[in-house]
């Protein structure tokens, strides 16, 4: 154990006092507590999920290897109280949880309508475990969630701007009614085209006897940007759009990158309408080897 | 070899979508296959049942369509008919899913565009949505013959039409496990029963019967008291598909209050349903009846037309009865109180006073009004599972017969009735 400190849970009902030695403090207030539940949510896609603390904010991804990846971030503006003091020479804290406690335990009081509740997340130092203090008309309750070292942390995807051959940014009613086209008969893998030319986006599918496309076209009022500097044609799994579809339902807006690699980031804009702030959850997608290898 | 290849087109405007999404799925209850023919300035989309015991089809007509382009009548009417390139056949598990998000008012659909390319053997379905978002879907075609009934309503001699309301109360007055029903078609009331003959397990079986004066329905002539039953399923598919333009409290649908036309004759002979939206489309449904037995001892009142005494002589058990069955079992085929009377006074039920089965004391009565005013009687009472009626196999095979006939069709023209298997 790195230090030996006194038992939180008896110093709770003061008041849930950040103190200047964790590694991390983040506190919520009651509508971004919300929010952030509904982002958790959006995201429980396995049950393990890395957390990295850093000055900007918190980071959350999820990864299923080979696959793609999906990451939250939560920045330091959406939190009423931040803290990050990673040991010298690092500059981020990581660690582990399960995200499916660690939602059980936040919305212990949300469903109470007409209440509100904030919550705190305390991570003292490493070998821990995360402290959740939520706070509800003056009740207060602490879960402690084991967490786990990053052993193997999560794939860094280098998506970079110069390698970028398309974007489209829309808006996300538009890419969920495709996704749901899409998804109507069951298939491994869906295909996606940007052309300089009509009809501009393209997702199909094709599976035993149907083929399913849906257009895009870059005038549409759905789209808010579109670029395309080379066309192209890309087949990612079908797994990637179920994982999208929960935080894509929750968002405003989405946009679609690609680069060169056939690397697929899927940006999904979710606006906390209570107060105007916005997080983002992104997903990053491989795209399939060679799509008719199998014929 | 032709690049020409004739084309079958038309475009669907987004409130009549919803319609052709009903169609479909109401044609998925009756088979897993959906035929669809381009007739003229008809589209007409038609399903049987596996077992050829029941038969779906609807006919869109030109006034359904914002556009509707076929070049085969073009070129040469008089051969449309022999032609089977006008003709397609899908699967319904590649149909329904394209129609699935159609099935509630879609806010964003513009229009619905159905293209064949009959070079290619494919069936384009294009949803084109506002802001110049196009969905389209792809399918497969198989070729097939002409699918119709050798049977048609100039074949029936009754003909009642009932409210969409007044079927749908029916219909869903039985649980969702019952499979068969009786129609009861007296003279002067209308009595709807499951149908409980064939249960092998009577122990488990309750028997509801609703009783309708014949002043609920909108036109009532029958040319003998009746009882006919049949598979419910094909019942709840057509009101499920009149439901949703009638009663959700709009009363913008030009399907509001449309009623059904039922045509019918005897037992063991289709009954027909028919639905009509004037200059848009028509549904007819063919549903094979169970032939009624010699000695079938179905309904008392059916076997005792006009009758008005309360108490009546014992309904004629089957003449099977004596195999192998307990004395307490049997016997028991209808019973009821005799106490029970239709608004008119006249009796809906008769005791068959024969021995006192363990069923006697299960029986009541309870009296349940539904919102259309209706006079609705609902019993517990034991059967004889003795009876010599037909079992629902059978059912089929009576049907089979009168689908697969080769004889003169539904009503359009001089067509050549090849029956598919």
């Amino acid at each position: 154990m790195p230090d030996s400190e006194g038992d939180s849970l008896s110093q709770l009902p003061p008041q849930q006092q950040p103190d200047n030695t964790s590694f991390f403090v983040g506190k919520l207030e009651s509508c971004n507590f919300k929010n952030v539940i509904r982002i958790f949510k959006s995201i429980t896609i396995k049950k393990a999920a890395c957390f990295y603390v850093t000055e900007r904010g918190l980071k959350i991804i999820v990864q299923e290897s080979g696959n793609y990846q999906v990451t939250a971030y939560l920045q330091r503006d959406i939190f009423e109280y931040f803290q990050c003091l990673p040991p010298a020479p690092l500059k981020e804290i990581g660690f582990k949880v399960c995200l499916d406690i660690l939602l059980n335990c936040l919305q212990m009081f949300v469903e109470v309508p007409g209440e509100t509740t904030t919550g705190q997340f305390t991570y003292k130092a490493d070998g821990h475990p995360l402290c959740v203090q939520l706070e509800q008309s003056g009740f207060f309750t602490s879960c402690d969630i084991k967490t786990m070292d990053i052993i193997t942390p999560a794939v860094d995807v280098q998506f970079l701007e110069k390698n970028l051959i398309s974007r489209m940014i829309c808006k996300s009613d538009c890419f969920r009614d495709a996704l749901h086209s899409l998804l109507a008969f069951p298939c491994r893998s869906f295909e996606v085209r940007v052309t300089k030319m009509a009809p501009y986006f393209l997702l199909r599918t094709v599976c035993d006897n149907v083929v399913c496309e849906v257009t895009v076209s870059k005038d549409s009022d759905f789209v808010e940007r579109f670029q395309c500097d080379e066309e192209t044609t890309f087949s990612y799994r079908t797994v990637l759009i179920r994982a999208a579809m929960k935080p894509l339902l929750i968002s405003e807006k989405t946009s679609i990158r690609i680069d060169k690699h056939g690397v697929m980031a899927l940006q999904f804009m979710i606006r906390n309408t209570e107060n105007d702030t916005v997080s983002f959850v992104e997903i990053y997608g491989v795209p399939e080897q060679e799509p008719e290898e199998d014929d | 070899m032709n690049n020409h290849n004739p084309v079958m087109k038309c475009s669907i405007p987004a409130p009549h979508v919803k319609t052709l999404a009903k169609a479909i799925n109401t044609l998925s209850k009756i088979g897993e296959e959906l035929h669809v023919e381009f007739l003229g300035d008809e589209l007409v989309l038609r399903a049987v049942s596996a077992q050829k015991s029941a038969f779906g089809c609807f006919k869109f007509q030109a006034d359904f369509f914002i556009e509707f382009r076929n070049d085969y009548v073009t070129r040469s009417r008089q051969f449309a008919h022999k032609d089977a390139h006008n003709r397609f056949r899908f699967h319904m598990k590649s149909l329904l899913p394209i129609f699935k998000p159609y099935n509630a008012a879609e806010s964003q659909l513009e229009a619905c565009e159905i293209e064949v390319d009959s070079g290619e053997c494919q069936m384009h379905f294009s949803f084109v949505k506002k802001c110049r978002v196009v969905h389209k879907y792809t399918v497969c075609v198989m070729e097939t013959t002409l699918l119709q009934t050798a049977y048609t309503r100039k074949d029936t001699k009754s003909h009642v039409i009932a409210p969409a309301r007044l079927l749908h109360d029916i219909v869903n007055h039985f649980q969702s496990k019952v499979p068969e029903i009786t129609l009861h078609f007296q003279e002067k009331w209308f009595t709807a029963s499951n149908y409980t003959a064939d249960v092998p397990d009577f122990h488990q079986v309750s028997q509801m019967e609703l009783t309708l004066d014949m002043e609920e329905f909108e036109a009532y002539e029958i040319d003998q008291p009746t009882a006919l039953t049949c598979t419910i399923r094909e019942i709840k598919g057509i009101v499920s598909f009149l439901t949703t333009f009638t009663f959700p409290s709009d009363v913008t649908g030009s399907t509001v209050g449309l009623p059904v036309h039922l045509y019918f004759t005897e037992p063991g002979v289709p009954l027909l349903l028919y639905i009509e939206s004037p200059n848009q489309y028509e549904a007819s449904f063919v549903i094979a009846t169970v032939e009624a037995g010699p000695d079938a001892p179905h309904h008392p009142d059916y076997q005792q037309q006009g009758n008005a005494t309360p108490r009546s002589a014992p309904i004629p058990l089957p003449s099977n009865g004596s195999k192998a069955l307990s004395a307490s079992s049997r016997g028991k085929c209808q019973r009821s109180e005799n106490d029970l009377t239709s608004a008119n006074g006249q009796p809906q039920q008769t005791d068959d006073g024969s021995d006192s089965g363990p069923s006697a004391s299960a029986s009541r009565r309870a009296d349940v009004t539904t919102p259309a005013s209706t006079s609705v009687t609902r019993k517990l009472i034991g059967y004889d599972s003795s009876s010599s009626l037909m079992t629902p196999r059978q059912t089929q095979q009576v049907a089979k017969e009168y689908l697969a006939a080769d004889s003169d069709e539904e009503g359009d023209g001089d067509r050549d009735s090849d029956q598919e298997v």
